[in-house]
């Protein structure tokens, strides 16, 4: 019998201790859910209990009793009525109650309201039929939060009937909490990730800190000067975390105050502060009215240092208002975890940070600071970085002027992002701006940059390289591997140039065949990086949204034609990188010219390329149009060379209709010289000779040389 | 365009510069150089074909005045192609070059002229 008794005593015990065990684990496998984990395997060792009891009763009971005290928070008891009877003494010990006051239901009002209703609408539901089963928070004599889940099963005669309750309080706040943190670390985790800002990741992790980590929230960083600087201070309270700002210290921290995070910064280990003047941990400002208030406060705290890369660069400031409770390992550990995710974020935002300025800075630098000015067209252009904040891409676009008057243009994309995109995208840009210098053809110069590209920079660059010609009106481009560029005509039907060409920089053998296509009057070129249309990842529907739109900045004739549809379609702030190039043929043949160039040899052909679109726009005669141009070209050319002397200036190129004479004007703001010598002397004899009308106005103003040309008829 | 805007062969024994597109400030220096380069000094003179000049400022004219003196002086001839209603033609004649320096309207003849000498 005796043999028996210990049997028994032991066969619950060990059940206990193993279900105990199993709820443990199922707690670590779904920590985000503690309260619904009230298992199997716990409803399994209540109907042991329950079954123990009914079958040994008596002093087994006690020596269960026993075995189940030794558990936090052990076993109680209930009354069929729903009156609790028996406490353990863990349980007591925690809530510092005696037995009377817990059996009053003291104990609910240390909860919180939200699981106090829960706790006592599930009491009430309780049915003798099923297991009671209920989880809540209860704030213990340390004051400290404790989770605990508790389980019950009907008591049952002989016959069958309910007789009361029993049930055991399991303590879950360990496993809650450190379900909490992991939460609340991963939650940290996945914000921080979310932006390389590091101002912004420093923002965001205000909002996560108060109130579920704690009261108040500061942030110290190192400078480079070597000063403390606080660059952020909040309070769970809006109102207290304005007091805060209007403390914020503006002269620089000694790094030798005894307290706060000065002092951890300057020895890199945490400080704890207990019972403690809030101003003084928080290293507010003296003097100020408010601190009378904040004075008044006393709270508990801890400050943990940023290390990053072995260097401690800065120091959270975890504060408690009122709190006495010291703060102990766990606490300590928990924040060293957000500091340490804090500070590896914020560096890497840093670093970050100084390559994407650099890269930037490549970026706008390489774009071409003036788009070229031809009478006529509207050149529009327009860059917009990722919003995403991932890096900058390596997307450009370029507009340049040939030697011979033609316009090159070339919009592409290099493979990849971050300073090694954009150094590559400039260099590819140049290549292409040399080979064109050259006179080589479109397919000429893709060609040369796949060349460059596979033995000098082996990365995969689309693009479109065109050249406009404004005179024949055509627009002859290759394309490599990139969207196809869209012409509208001047009725707005659409053209595309084909093939498309594979990519640069991915197979030797590759040629990039070119096409031309009409570009009359009231056309307009688009031409685009796929961050234009892929914003969405709906391609056709967004290739038809940018035909809509591009009519729509036809129709409107937008200065920026450019910019017009990248807003329209990606907003100003889109996801990826967009690069848009616009060309814009005025819808009206040129009826007058009014263009200024530096007065330097290589505008001597621009003005000639203007004046010869006037020219034919107007109708002049070709021989008429030679004439014309000779007689213009020593004007520009004795402007050019005479006017400024060594300073340099402007020359400026009118051309207009008058009385059915076609009058240019070529003016400039310098002294008139006398030419040095005889062959240059010979620029008036050539102007009077191939022009009829020449008159030439030498003032302190400057020189207006102006030549006249009837539109038909003799010279 | 730029690249192969002078360039040079030899018709019937003859040297034939050819020359096109714009002379300018920008080729000027270029023209001077190819038409030095294209002398052959033991040879009768050279023809150049000004067809397919598209413009050309008075530096040009000049730097064609000059070289005319230089064949002159090495007792050569300089014979010019150009069309007789084109710009060049025309600047030839308002400069007074066109008396100087003969003016054909066909390649044959210019090298049948240099060829007589």
């Amino acid at each position: 019998m005796e043999m028996n008794r210990h049997a028994f005593a032991w066969l619950p015990g060990f059940l206990m201790i193993a279900a105990v065990a199993s709820l443990a684990v199922g707690l670590l496998d779904a920590p985000a859910r503690p309260y619904a984990l009230l298992s199997a395997a716990g409803l399994l060792i209540i109907a042991f209990v329950a079954l123990i009891v009914a079958a040994v009763r008596g002093e087994h009971v006690d020596r269960y009793r026993e075995l189940a005290e030794s558990l936090p928070f052990g076993l109680w008891l209930a009354d069929k009525a729903g009156r609790f009877t028996h406490f353990s003494d863990s349980y007591l010990r925690m809530l510092g109650m005696t037995l009377a006051q817990a059996r009053r239901g003291e104990f609910l009002e240390r909860m919180p309201v939200e699981d106090r209703d829960r706790f006592v609408a599930a009491w009430q539901r309780r049915s003798p039929g099923e297991p009671f089963e209920a989880g809540y928070r209860v704030t213990g004599a340390d004051g400290k939060a404790y989770s605990v889940v508790s389980h019950g099963i009907a008591l049952r005669d002989g016959s069958g009937k309910c007789t009361g309750w029993i049930g055991f309080s399991l303590d879950v706040t360990a496993r809650q909490r450190a379900a909490e943190q992991m939460e609340f670390l991963a939650e940290l985790s996945r914000v921080l990730s979310l932006t390389l800002n590091p101002a912004i990741t420093l923002e965001r992790t205000a909002a996560l800190m108060v109130p579920r980590v704690s009261d108040w929230y500061a942030v110290d960083l190192l400078s480079d000067e070597g000063e403390v600087e606080r660059v952020l201070m909040v309070h769970a309270d809006p109102q207290q975390t304005r007091a805060a700002r209007g403390l914020l210290a503006c002269a620089p921290r000694e790094l030798t105050l005894p307290s706060g995070a000065p002092l951890v910064i300057a020895t890199g280990r945490p400080q704890v502060y207990a019972n403690f003047p809030i101003s003084a941990i928080a290293q507010l400002d003296q003097g100020d009215p408010q601190q009378v208030f904040l004075d008044s406060l006393k709270g508990t705290g801890i400050v943990v240092p940023l290390v990053a890369r072995e260097r401690t660069i800065g120091a959270l400031t975890f504060l408690w208002c009122g709190r006495t409770r010291p703060i102990d390992a766990d606490e300590t550990l928990f924040a060293y975890l957000i500091a340490r995710r804090v500070a590896i974020a914020y560096d890497n935002a840093q670093l970050y940070e100084r390559e994407h300025q650099v890269a930037d800075f490549l970026q706008r630098a390489s774009l071409p600071e003036r788009l070229p000015q031809l009478p006529g067209m509207a050149i529009g252009a327009h860059y917009a970085p990722g919003a995403s904040e991932a890096e900058i891409g390596g997307d450009w676009y370029d507009a340049f002027q040939l030697p011979n008057g033609r316009l090159a243009i070339s919009v592409g994309d290099v493979a990849g992002k971050g300073l090694p995109a954009a150094a590559t995208m400039n260099s590819v840009r140049l290549t292409m701006r040399g080979a064109a210098f050259e006179g080589l053809t479109p397919s000429a110069v893709m060609t040369r940059v796949n060349n460059y590209l596979l033995n000098d920079k082996p990365t995969m660059v689309t693009a479109v390289f065109g050249i406009v010609d404004a005179v024949g009106h055509t627009f002859t481009c290759s394309i490599a591997g990139h969207p196809l560029p869209l012409i509208l005509n001047g009725a707005g039907d659409a053209a595309s140039p084909r093939p498309v060409s594979p990519p640069l920089g991915l197979f030797p053998e590759s040629t990039y065949p070119e096409q031309s296509l009409d570009f009359g009057i009231g056309s307009l070129l688009v031409l685009y990086t796929d961050g234009l249309v892929e914003d969405d990842r709906d391609l056709p529907g967004a290739e038809a949204a940018l035909l809509e739109v591009a009519r729509a900045a036809q129709r409107r004739s937008e200065s920026n034609a450019a910019r017009f549809i990248a807003e329209q379609i990606v907003g100003d702030a889109p996801n990826d990188d967009v690069a848009v190039l616009t060309i814009a043929c005025a819808s009206e043949p040129l009826r007058e010219l009014d263009l200024t160039l530096p007065a330097e040899p290589a505008s001597g052909r621009l003005f000639r390329q203007a004046l010869q679109r006037l020219c034919n726009a107007v109708g002049l005669p070709d021989e008429r149009i030679a004439a014309l141009q000779v007689a213009a070209g020593e004007a520009i050319m004795n402007s050019i060379e005479h006017a400024y002397g060594v300073r340099g200036g402007f020359v400026r190129l009118r051309g207009s209709l008058e009385d059915g004479k076609l009058i240019v004007e070529v003016s400039d703001r310098g002294r008139w010289r006398t030419p040095r010598s005889d062959d240059r002397g010979r620029g008036l004899e050539i102007m009077s000779g191939l022009v009829g009308d020449v008159t030439i106005d030498r003032s302190q103003d400057g020189t207006v040389v102006r030549l006249g040309t009837s539109l038909n008829g003799a010279v | 365009m730029e690249e192969n805007q002078f360039s040079r062969r030899a018709v019937d024994g003859v040297t034939v510069v050819i020359a096109g597109g714009d002379i300018d400030i920008a080729s000027v220096h270029r023209f001077k150089a190819f038409l030095e380069n294209s002398a052959d000094p033991d040879g009768a003179g050279l023809v150049l074909d000004m067809t397919n000049v598209s413009y050309l400022d008075s530096r040009a004219i000049a730097t064609l005045a000059e070289f005319s003196s230089r064949v002159r002086v090495a007792r050569q001839r300089l014979a010019l192609v150009a069309d007789e209603n084109g710009i060049a033609a025309k600047l030839l004649y308002i400069t007074g070059l066109a008396a100087v320096i003969p003016i054909f309207s066909g390649l044959a003849p210019a090298v049948e002229e240099i060829r007589r000498t």
